[in-house]
């Protein structure tokens, strides 16, 4: 069923990205900036995702690179760059959703801890009101099945690397994955038939 | 269409199948028209989900990261760093000496006592009221 994310990936110019982090490593932030422009999608797609189209998405999304270049003499080639940085982006899109969890517990909630007030689906809906439809059903699925979501819906990774990266067994990732489509499904249904 | 063929196509998106699984599942999509429709459903969802995802953050984001490294490789970060480890080597050298000074003081009166540690004595009660007394008469 077509590539998985980690061959999408891991682009056939997969040299000068070993070239790339190398100079990284080495101190070059013109490297890094060119390693930051080929992963924004990638990191975009999975914290927008997890965290919906706000501006903490885009602070979550600076931090996963900040966080990458603090620690890029450890990184090991043994795991391709895509996965690694979408690892770091999950997890910092968790963290930032416990906070917002606790945040509504002891404060008012903000504009971002809610999701977006929803959308009505009539024949003049055009691609932006889709997307937002789109990412206010998976902004109403639990956190875990929302990350099983991104990762294998989203981003396309196989099961087992969906599996590698929430590092939960293979099972539960096919169980949360079918849970996940039947809400989407219920909340999509109406734009599903029209579409 | 029963419910083990509908899992058994759910399954399919995302797993590998048996061959005899893969079999008994194309013989079905071959003669359910219910089960061909679920198929197609399931494609529905999974291409809306893929064509409205979002892949790229706001406008200048490679910028706005790449001066965020630059502020903290300048002044502000390694300041803090310095700090830390500053107080990192202070914290080790304090723990040194306490430990040092402890066995010290306890080798020295050979025994096993909070005197021994403190390297003082504990006033007791009686000794505690008259240096109170003898305060209280020094002070007008």
């Amino acid at each position: 069923m077509g590539l998985t994310g980690e061959q999408r990936h891991k682009t056939p110019d997969s040299v000068t990205e070993q070239e790339l982090i190398r100079q990284a490593k080495n101190g070059s932030t013109a490297a890094f900036g060119e390693i930051v422009k080929k992963y924004e999608a990638l990191v975009a797609a999975t914290v927008v995702g997890m965290l919906g189209s706000c501006q903490s998405a885009d602070d979550v999304g600076q931090e996963v690179f900040i966080k990458f270049f603090k620690y890029i003499k450890s990184f090991r080639a043994d795991a391709s760059l895509g996965t690694y940085l979408t690892r770091i982006a999950i997890n910092l899109s968790i963290n930032e959703l416990n906070r917002r969890k606790r945040r509504r517990l002891f404060f008012v909630s903000t504009d971002e801890d809610r999701p977006p007030p929803a959308a009505k689906i009539d024949d003049s809906v055009d691609r932006n009101e889709t997307q937002e439809i789109v990412h206010q059903a998976i902004q109403e699925l639990e956190p875990n099945f929302r990350a099983v979501v991104v990762l294998r819906l989203i981003e396309g990774y196989s099961t087992d690397e969906t599996a590698k990266i929430l590092n939960i067994p293979l099972g539960t990732v096919l169980s949360r994955l079918s849970r996940a489509q039947k809400k989407l499904r219920e909340h999509l249904a109406p734009y599903m038939e029209e579409a | 269409m029963t419910q083990k063929l509908i899992k058994l196509l759910h399954r399919a998106f995302d797993n590998k199948l048996s061959p005899n699984e893969e079999e008994t599942l194309s013989k079905a999509l071959a003669s359910s028209e219910a089960l061909r429709a679920e198929k197609a459903r399931i494609e529905e969802l999974r291409r809306l989900l893929q064509d409205n995802a979002v892949h790229s953050f706001q406008p200048f984001f490679s910028a706005r990261v790449m001066r965020r490294i630059e502020d903290m490789q300048s002044a502000g970060t390694s300041f803090v760093d310095s700090m830390f480890w500053s107080f990192k080597f202070v914290a080790i050298a304090a723990a040194l000496v306490i430990a040092t000074l402890i066995s010290q003081s306890l080798t020295g009166q050979n025994q096993l006592s909070l005197d021994a540690v403190l390297g003082m004595p504990q006033p007791s009660l009686e000794e505690t009221w008259r240096l109170d007394f003898q305060v209280q008469e020094t002070t007008p």
